[in-house]
């Protein structure tokens, strides 16, 4: 059974009178372990699918399943308790809190979660030694570097052990060295612990990581291969 | 999530913005010294004059024959006035009963004379019963030794250009219809707070007015409570053995405008009280409102990866708490600081008031009530008004506040 699966899902956004079919009858399942990205023009989509797959937006028409359970059909509580517990969440601007500390960053939803202190301190500790920010427990984000920040957020997405992590734009503000080094994070995470991530870029070199690439036009797939 | 940590969370937030949460803090604390100072000195002069008008003046109740106190009519004396003094004196919360003739007549001097009130006295009962003894300035109490002492306040001793031992004669109704007259020499001179009561009131002893009137039954049984709370029950007592064609009258009859001025001083203190609130209440809304729109995206995020609505308004709430408690604590700490140096060293309150019976320097005391009215009030109502913007949170769109 895919982890994700979402069946003839459609979204229309209403503006000043106007009308958007940002997603427009997909079709698609995203299987444990995938390494997926969603590419296409700006204005495509992109964002719309990815809110909808992580409940952080309701559909128009369709469904978006996760684990069998149908995301758009939850109540706001248990639509907002099932991204904490199920779904892992990366940015394009890092969107860390800026009072916490990289530690407490990564502690975060564990702490949501009720998790004991140790077991989320422990966990968290880990990461950030994994991920090569052993020496920046206890610093906050704004002295870290961007690159740095998108990594503490990347731990922090996957430290609740959830089921999937979708990254919008994870890398569109981040350079070319750190743009390679958050994909080669992600990739580890993605081979060693199976992590399954879904995320999107119009970067071509972001694109050529991923196992399998989803082009997406005007609401619509346009090709889906796996590489 | 745990309370502690979103108290935490809304401790750090407080200082992003320190120049805006420090002057918020800053307006709190003055409001709240201010208030606190103001209102305990409001209610101390309030306090203060009252208790010096019932302990000089009237004491807690008095009895008298109906009619008297609208009309001092010379004849107006109380019936088995023996029997009910000995019955009140056996009531329990009965501390002092003292018994006074009032008598208006002349007070003349051989240079000035002056019409007012003559207060017939027992000492020994007077002088349990009223405070006036703290105010003598100078001589001292009546007592039963010497023949016809008189206290006269300093202000009459002013006007009549008369000194401790002068001789003053005092002219009277007589019970016969005759005018009678009397000399009396001056043993006191007190200066109280209440001007009225100054320039209108000498005392004799209760005997020799007496023999100068022909009238031996009193007017007046001034009644002093061991207990002044328990007025009513004492009242109630007293009242059921009340010979006929006599009435019974509390401090709150015989001084309706004091009475009436602390009511007053309650509704001045709740209204300045609101008035703090609301600027306070519209300026933490203001701040809410600026914290919503500038955290929109962080409030989106912390709602996208799975803190509940409620957790989110609970920490917008609690920095607003903890923002109003620095400031309502600040403000208190400061505000009993002035008030332990006035109460030190005293406030100088226009001598001008004396008409009013306000003494010119006031040492007020911390009120504890007033305290908690305050604090409670107008930390309530803050909050209540913060709640508007904060409440906003409830509502807010993630997709759209995360593209921000
Ligand atoms: N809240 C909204 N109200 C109205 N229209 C919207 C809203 N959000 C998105 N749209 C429109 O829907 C379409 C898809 O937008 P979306 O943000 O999903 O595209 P995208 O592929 O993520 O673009 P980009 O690469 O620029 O991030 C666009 O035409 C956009 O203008
Ligand atoms: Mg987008």
């Amino acid at each position: 059974m895919p982890v994700i699966d979402i069946q003839n899902l459609s979204k229309v956004h209403a503006a000043d009178g106007l009308s958007v079919n940002a997603v427009n009858g997909v079709n698609l399942q995203i299987g444990a372990g995938e390494f997926t990205a969603i590419v296409g023009a700006s204005g495509s989509g992109k964002t719309t699918l990815l809110n909808l797959i992580g409940g952080i937006d309701t559909p128009s028409g369709g469904e978006v399943l996760i684990g069998g359970r149908s995301i758009g059909r939850m109540s706001e509580t248990e639509r907002t308790a099932f991204r904490r517990d199920h779904i892992g969440f990366v940015f394009q601007n890092y969107n860390l809190l800026p009072v916490l500390t990289a530690l407490e960053n990564v502690e975060f939803v564990m702490e949501l979660q009720g998790q004991p202190v140790t077991d989320r301190r422990n966990r968290a500790e880990t990461l950030l030694r994994q991920i090569g920010l052993g020496d920046k427990l206890n610093v906050r984000p704004g002295k870290l570097s961007g690159g740095q920040q998108q990594r503490v957020a990347v731990a922090r997405a996957l430290a609740h052990r959830p089921q999937f992590v979708i990254a919008d734009e994870p890398t569109a503000n981040l350079d070319s060295k750190s743009t390679a080094d958050l994909l080669t994070l992600m990739e580890q995470l993605n081979r060693q612990e199976g992590i399954t991530f879904l995320f999107s870029t119009h970067d071509s070199r972001v694109m050529e990581k991923a196992r399998r690439v989803i082009v997406f036009n005007d609401g619509m797939i346009q090709s889906d291969t796996d590489q | 999530m745990m309370n502690r940590t979103l108290n935490q969370m809304a401790w750090r937030n407080i200082w992003r913005n320190k120049t805006r949460s420090l002057v918020f803090m800053g307006a709190a604390l003055l409001g709240f010294a201010v208030a606190l100072f103001t209102l305990n000195t409001m209610k101390a002069i309030a306090a203060q004059r009252l208790r010096d008008a019932i302990n000089v003046q009237t004491s807690d109740v008095q009895v008298h024959r109906k009619g008297f106190v609208d009309d001092h009519e010379l004849t107006y004396t109380l019936p088995q006035a023996d029997a009910l003094i000995t019955r009140l004196r056996q009531t329990s919360g009965v501390a002092v009963v003292a018994k006074r003739l009032v008598v208006n007549g002349v007070v003349t001097a051989p240079d000035n004379n002056l019409v007012g009130e003559i207060k017939g006295v027992v000492p020994r009962d007077e002088n349990r019963l009223s405070v006036l003894g703290d105010f003598l300035v100078e001589g001292g109490p009546l007592t039963d030794d010497g023949r016809s002492p008189i206290l006269i306040s300093r202000r009459t001793a002013d006007k009549l250009h008369v000194r401790l031992k002068s001789k003053l004669v005092i002219t009277v109704k007589a019970a016969n219809g005759d005018l009678a007259g009397g000399v009396f020499r001056v043993v006191g001179i007190f200066a109280t707070p209440s001007t009225p009561f100054d320039e209108n009131t000498v005392l004799v002893r209760y005997n020799d007015l007496a023999a100068l009137t022909g009238v031996t039954a009193p007017h007046e049984l001034a009644v002093k409570l061991t207990n002044p709370s328990q007025l009513a029950e004492v009242k109630a007592a007293i009242n059921a053995g009340m010979p006929a064609g006599t009435q019974l009258d509390d401090w709150k009859v015989l001084l309706p405008e004091l009475f009436a001025f602390d009511g007053f001083i309650n509704m001045v203190g709740i209204l300045f009280t609101l008035i703090i609130s609301l600027g306070l209440g519209f300026s933490l809304m203001n701040t809410m409102n600026m914290i919503v729109a500038e955290r929109t995206r962080e409030l989106g995020m912390l709602r996208a990866i799975g803190q509940s609505r409620w957790s989110v308004f609970r920490m917008l709430i609690a920095e607003c708490v903890l923002m109003m408690l620095i400031g309502a604590i600040g403000g208190v700490l400061l505000g009993t600081v002035f008030i332990g140096l006035a109460a030190r060293y005293g406030i100088r309150i226009s001598e001008g008031l004396g008409m009013l019976g306000i003494r010119p320097v006031m040492y007020p005391t911390l009120d504890p009530a007033l305290l908690f009215v305050i604090l409670g009030l107008a930390t309530l109502l803050t909050l209540l008004i913060s709640l508007v913007p904060a409440s906003r949170i409830l509502r807010l769109n993630l997709a759209q506040a995360l593209k921000q």
